[in-house]
């Protein structure tokens, strides 16, 4: 099952802000939650479900990069949100570093090939290999930061 | 939505987290990938409390019935499924009409139906 999920499949434009402009942890929460395709009421609901997750440790999970992730009934299929803080910001990460790079994963309850576990890994995996590369934080264009995300993907 | 819908997902996306926290598997998973899960879910607990006390005592005393036999009392409906029981809904439910504005049962399983489509 892991060999033949691709993360870029799930990575989309519209689904990414380069340019965040949160500077707390609540505040990525909502900047990323406001990125999803559902209502404000499903939203609020949403970055609760969040918030808790962290409380049971943070998902900054080291090297500039942090995955914060539930799953919730609110959505119908697996979303992954990129955001980008090109200064950084405290996410209590797991390093003490500043987070640059976060990605957003929701899965609904129902997913019988449990495609947000495989997701999560991957993501792990594509960030130890994003915090190598300077273009991270560099790349302006959402597209060819999803064609540079591709590329660590495929490996 | 209807407040008490709300309190219900609210309270199954919580059981989901605690579930998961507590299951050894999905904890060891978790931590290969590199999260490292605290063990203390105390904060999550009190919260899960705040939502019980806000639902109607029959409401909580089906939820917690449906748990007991099924795992997951809140099913989602898409494509007019429920994703509980994996069956379809009557048409005479599959209407028009936001049906996240009351608490539906399935006429099926009988759990409570949030109805991702509406």
């Amino acid at each position: 099952m892991d060999s033949i999920m691709r993360l870029v499949d799930h990575l989309r434009t519209e689904l990414m802000e380069l340019n965040l402009r949160s500077q707390t942890k609540d505040e990525v929460l909502r900047e990323l939650s406001d990125l999803l395709p559902i209502d404000e009421k499903s939203k609020e609901m949403l970055i609760e479900t969040l918030k808790k997750r962290e409380e049971l440790g943070s998902t900054g999970v080291s090297r500039g990069v942090a995955i914060p992730h539930c799953r919730s009934l609110l959505v119908k299929k697996l979303y992954i949100v990129i955001g980008r803080s090109r200064k950084g910001m405290d996410f209590k990460s797991l390093d003490g570093k500043p987070v640059h790079i976060f990605f957003l994963i929701v899965a609904p309850p129902q997913e019988p090939s449990n495609q947000y576990l495989i997701a999560l890994g991957k993501v792990a995996q594509m960030a130890r290999e994003l915090s190598k590369k300077k273009e991270a934080l560099e790349i302006e264009d959402k597209q060819d930061f999803l064609r540079f995300l591709s590329k660590l993907d495929s490996g | 939505m209807h407040q008490q819908l709300e309190l219900l997902i609210m309270l199954h996306d919580v059981d989901l987290l605690l579930k998961e926290s507590h299951d050894a598997e999905t904890s060891r998973q978790l931590k290969k990938i590199g999260f490292k899960m605290g063990k203390t879910t105390k904060k999550i607990e009190a919260a899960r409390e705040r939502l019980l006390e806000g639902l109607d005592r029959d409401i909580v005393k089906r939820y917690r019935r449906l748990v007991k036999r099924y795992d997951r009392a809140v099913a989602p409906v898409l494509d007019g499924i429920c994703y509980g029981c994996y069956q379809v809904m009557p048409t005479a439910m599959a209407t028009d009409k936001d049906r996240n504005k009351e608490i539906c049962l399935c006429p099926n399983c009988g759990r409570f139906l949030y109805w991702i489509e509406k």
